[in-house]
C-alpha cells in the first residue's frame, strides 16, 4: 500500500500536467456554426481558415499549466479570413456563462500570410487578437472583456471602425518594424486605452479615434524612448489641460517621453457612418 | 541502496576514463614563448582548476575533463608582463583541443572618483600598440553569456580608439572588446575580426569611481571548431528558398522557450555558404524550438530572410541524437 | 526485486521529465516572507512593474528569510526585499557596501537602492544578475519607490487590508503617488 501511494506521488507531476491537446490545419477549412476548441487549433503556414458569419468559436477554459491564463488558443501561421456582418457577428468567446478576461489565451497570428477580421467579437480572452510579421486588416470588431483587447508588433496593419471597451489595455503594441493606421475605433471604458510598451516609432498612425473614459486614454510604457504623436483624435474633452491629465507621459513621470496629442478633435465624429477602406490602406 | 552505490560507483568511474587533451602554443608576437604559465580557469574566472608552463618550443599540453573553462597565459620577461586569453574563452570541453594563445603586454588601469552615483568606464582599444577605430566594448554580468547578448555597450570607439561606457549599476563585469570586419554589432566572429579581454576580468566596478582601462586586442585567425559553447549534439541541415534553391547567408538558432527571443538563443550556427547548409551544435538532449534568420541579435525586421522549422506546429524538434536532413524555407518577412 | 528496479526507474523518470510550459511574454517572479506586510511590499513592486513594463509578475511567499535568499540564488525568484538584519544573516554585515559586495561576489545577486533607510537600517531590492540583463530598466522603475515604503507608510496600508483587499489599497497607494 505504501509502495502504491509513493509511486502516485512519483507519477503525479506527469499525470497532472497533461499535454495541451493540438488540431493542425494545413489545408483549406471553412467554420460555420458553433465550433469548440478545446486546446490548440493552429492554421500551419499551408492552411487557410474561413469563418463565416454568424459563427460562435468556443474556446473551453483549460488551465493545465496552472498560470491563470486559458490555454485554448487559435495559432495563425497560414491565413484567416473572417467574415462576419453586422448583423451576424463571429463571436470567439470562451465556453464560461460568466465572461471574464483570460479565460482563453488569444487569437494569435505569427509569420502569417494575411489576416482579415470583419464584424468580430473577441471578448474573456488573456488577448483577444494579436498579430506579429504580418499583414493584417481588422475592421468593424469588438474587442471587450480582455486583459488586451488588440496586441501587435512589427505588422502591417489596418485598423478601422473598431470598439474596444471593458479591457484591461484597449490597444496594446510594440511598434517596432510595424506600419499601418489606426482608424475610426471608439477605445472606451478601458483601463488604459491605448498602451505603447515600448520601441514605438510614429509609424503607426492613430487618427480619427475616440478615445475616451479610459483609465489613462493613453499611457506610454517605462522602456518607451521617442515622443509619440496621436494626432486628430477625440478624448472626450474640449480643453488641453483636461485631456492631458488622461495620457501618461512625461507629465506625470518626467523619465518618460511626451505624448503630441495636438491638434485634437473636438467632436465625436464616430457619430457620422464610417466608411473603412476595403482592403486597408 | 546496495544498488544505488553500484550505479553511483559506475558513473564515477565513466568521469575518471573521459579526460581530454588540451594542447597549444602561447605566442609574443610572432615568436613562441617558452616558460609561460597557462592557467585553466573554471567558468567564471574564479578558481584555478589547472596550470602548466610552456616548453621550449612554447607548446603546453593539460587532460581536463569534460567541462567548460577559460585558458589564460602569463609571462614576464625583462621586468615587462604580458598576459594572453584564448580566443575561445569560455570554452566547452567534450573533446581533444588546439588552443593557441597571444600574449599581450599588461596595462594598468587608473581609478579616479566621481560624482555620479555609478560607475564609468573610460577605455582605449588598442591592436599592435596603436588605437584601433570602430570596436565596441560589451559587458556581460557571466562569462556564459559572452558569445550573446551583452548587459551593455558601448558606442563604436573613435580615432583614437576611445570608448566610454557611463551609469554603470556597480558590481562585477566581464568586459570584453570586439570589431567585426563586416561591421555588424553581434554574431560569431570570423577570421581577421578582432577581440579582446580586459586583462582584469572579472572586475568589480564601484560606485563613485572613474575607471581608465586599456583593452589589447588580437585578430582571429582560424575558426576550425565548431561555433558553440557546448555541443554534444548536431543539428545538420539546409535552408532553402520557396523554390527549393539553397539561401546563403543566414544562420540557424535554438531555443528553449517557445517563445523565441525572450532569451538568447541556446545556440547558433555559422552563416550558411552557396550550398546553405548549416550546423547547430546543442548542449543536452531535449526539446528546442528552432528556425533560420539573417540579422543578428533583436526581433526581426521587415524584409529580413525568416524561416522555422516546420515537421511541428510549434516548430520544436526532440533532439536525443544528431540529427541530419533538416530542411527549413526561408521568406523576407512582410514582403 | 522488482519493485526496486521500478522504483529506480520510476524515480529517474519523475525527475527526469521535462515539462514545458505555454507562456505569453516574460515573466519576473518575486518572493516574499508570509507576512502581511511582506506581501504588501511584494504587491506594490508587483504592480508598479506590470503596470508600468507590461511585463508579466508572480509572488511567490517563503516561510523564512533563508528560503527567500535561496530561492532568488536558484533562480527560483528574480527579485525580493530584505532588510540590513536580514543581510546580516546572509554575510554577517549591516554595512550597505560591503555587503554589497559580498552579496554580488558570492551569490550573483545585486543590491540595488535602497528604498527606505535610516541610521538604524535600510531595505534593499536584491536582484538576479540574470535578470538585470533581461530588464535593465528595473532599478531606475523600481528606485521611483524610493522615500515611498517606510514603515510607517505600510504600516497604514495594512490596516486598511482587511476593509478593502491588497489589491485595491495598492493600487490606490501607487496611484496617489503617481507611480501608475
Amino acid at each position: 500500500m505504501k509502495f502504491l501511494i509513493f509511486l502516485i506521488f512519483l507519477l503525479f507531476p506527469y499525470l497532472s500536467f497533461a499535454q495541451i491537446p493540438v488540431k493542425e490545419i494545413k489545408n483549406e477549412e471553412v467554420w460555420q456554426g458553433k465550433i469548440f476548441i478545446d486546446g490548440i487549433v493552429a492554421v500551419r503556414n499551408s492552411g487557410k481558415l474561413i469563418i463565416k458569419e454568424g459563427t460562435e468559436v468556443i474556446f473551453k477554459t483549460i488551465d493545465i499549466d496552472d498560470d491563470g491564463i486559458g490555454d485554448s488558443e487559435l495559432y495563425v501561421e497560414g491565413e484567416i479570413y473572417v467574415y462576419g456582418t453586422e448583423n451576424f457577428p463571429v463571436i470567439f468567446t470562451s465556453d464560461k456563462p460568466v465572461k471574464e478576461p483570460s479565460q482563453w489565451k488569444y487569437v494569435m497570428v505569427n509569420h502569417a500570410k494575411y489576416a482579415y477580421f470583419e464584424h468580430a467579437i473577441f471578448e474573456s480572452a488573456f488577448s483577444g487578437l494579436q498579430i506579429h510579421f504580418t499583414k493584417g486588416v481588422v475592421k468593424n470588431c469588438i474587442f471587450r472583456s480582455n486583459v488586451d483587447g488588440f496586441r501587435f508588433s512589427t505588422a502591417n496593419i489596418y485598423v478601422c471602425n473598431n470598439i474596444m471597451t471593458k479591457n484591461k489595455h484597449g490597444i496594446r503594441y510594440e511598434e517596432r518594424d510595424s506600419k499601418g493606421i489606426i482608424e475610426y475605433n471608439h477605445i472606451f471604458d478601458n483601463e488604459i486605452g491605448i498602451f505603447p510598451v515600448t520601441a514605438c516609432y510614429n509609424m503607426v498612425i492613430f487618427q480619427y479615434n475616440a478615445i475616451e473614459k479610459n483609465g489613462y486614454n493613453i499611457k506610454v510604457g517605462y522602456e518607451q524612448k521617442k515622443d509619440l504623436t496621436f494626432k486628430n483624435n477625440y478624448f472626450g474633452m474640449v480643453f488641453e489641460r483636461d485631456i492631458k491629465k488622461t495620457i501618461y507621459d512625461k507629465n506625470h513621470d518626467k523619465h518618460l517621453p511626451k505624448v503630441n496629442f495636438k491638434p485634437f478633435l473636438k467632436k465625436n465624429i464616430l457619430r457620422s457612418r464610417i466608411k473603412c477602406l476595403e482592403n486597408g490602406y | 541502496m546496495r544498488y544505488l552505490k553500484l550505479i553511483l560507483l559506475f558513473f564515477w568511474l565513466i568521469q575518471e576514463v573521459y579526460c581530454y587533451e588540451i594542447k597549444g602554443r602561447v605566442m609574443l608576437g610572432d615568436r613562441p614563448v617558452s616558460g609561460a604559465n597557462v592557467k585553466v580557469y573554471e567558468e567564471n574566472y574564479k578558481d584555478i582548476i589547472k596550470e602548466t608552463q610552456t616548453d621550449k618550443e612554447g607548446y603546453y599540453l593539460l587532460e581536463l575533463d569534460e567541462g567548460i573553462y577559460n585558458l589564460v597565459s602569463e609571462f614576464e620577461e625583462k621586468g615587462k608582463i604580458y598576459k594572453g586569453f584564448s580566443g575561445k574563452n569560455p570554452f566547452f570541453v567534450n573533446e581533444s583541443y588546439y588552443v593557441g594563445i597571444k600574449l599581450l603586454p599588461l596595462y594598468r588601469y587608473k581609478v579616479q572618483k566621481n560624482k555620479t552615483k555609478s560607475a564609468i568606464i573610460v577605455g582605449t582599444v588598442l591592436f599592435n600598440g596603436k588605437p584601433l577605430e570602430g570596436a565596441t566594448a560589451f559587458l556581460y554580468l557571466s562569462m556564459k553569456d559572452i558569445k550573446g547578448m551583452p548587459y551593455l555597450y558601448s558606442q563604436p570607439t573613435d580615432k583614437n580608439g576611445k570608448f566610454i561606457l557611463k551609469n554603470i549599476i556597480p558590481g562585477e563585469y566581464f568586459v570584453v572588446v570586439r570589431k567585426k570586419n563586416n561591421g555588424s554589432l553581434f554574431g560569431p566572429l570570423e577570421e581577421g575580426d578582432y577581440m579582446g579581454f580586459f586583462q582584469y576580468n572579472p572586475f568589480n566596478f564601484e560606485m563613485n569611481k572613474t575607471y581608465k582601462i586599456v583593452i589589447p586586442t588580437f585578430k582571429k585567425i582560424q575558426d576550425e571548431m565548431p561555433l558553440h559553447l557546448k555541443g554534444q549534439y548536431k543539428i545538420k541541415g539546409i535552408a532553402v528558398d520557396e523554390g527549393g534553391r539553397p539561401v546563403s547567408g543566414v544562420y540557424a538558432f535554438a531555443y528553449k522557450n517557445k517563445e523565441l527571443g525572450h532569451e538568447r538563443p541556446v545556440s547558433i550556427s555559422k552563416k550558411t555558404g552557396n550550398d546553405g547548409v548549416f550546423e547547430l551544435y546543442l548542449p543536452s538532449s531535449g526539446k528546442y524550438y528552432i528556425g533560420v534568420r539573417e540579422f543578428y541579435g533583436g526581433t526581426p525586421v521587415q524584409g529580413e530572410r525568416y524561416g522555422l522549422y516546420e515537421e511541428s506546429f510549434d516548430h520544436h524538434i526532440i533532439v536525443d541524437k544528431d540529427i541530419e536532413n533538416i530542411k527549413i524555407v526561408v521568406k523576407k518577412i512582410l514582403q | 526485486m522488482f519493485r526496486k528496479w521500478l522504483l529506480i526507474f520510476l524515480t529517474t523518470f519523475a525527475i527526469g521529465l521535462n515539462i514545458s510550459y505555454a507562456c505569453v511574454g516574460k515573466t519576473i517572479y518575486i518572493g516574499h516572507i508570509s507576512s502581511l506586510e511582506n506581501e504588501i511590499i511584494g504587491n506594490i513592486l508587483s504592480r508598479l512593474i506590470t503596470e508600468r513594463t507590461g511585463t508579466s509578475v508572480k509572488l511567490k511567499k517563503f516561510s523564512n528569510t533563508n528560503a527567500l535568499f535561496q530561492a532568488a540564488v536558484n533562480g527560483e525568484i528574480d527579485l525580493f526585499m530584505f532588510d540590513s538584519n536580514e543581510i546580516k544573516t546572509i554575510v554577517q554585515t549591516t554595512d550597505f557596501e560591503k555587503a554589497k559586495t559580498d552579496i554580488n561576489t558570492k551569490f550573483n545577486l545585486v543590491l540595488l537602492k535602497p528604498v527606505y533607510e535610516t541610521k538604524a537600517g535600510y531595505n534593499v531590492p536584491i536582484i538576479r544578475k540574470d535578470t538585470l540583463k533581461k530588464f535593465p530598466a528595473l532599478p531606475r522603475l523600481i528606485e521611483k519607490l524610493n522615500g515611498n515604503l517606510a514603515p510607517q507608510i505600510i504600516s497604514e496600508l495594512t490596516k486598511e487590508v482587511d476593509r478593502r483587499g491588497i489589491k485595491d489599497i495598492v493600487r490606490e497607494f501607487l496611484k496617489s503617488k503617481n507611480l501608475i
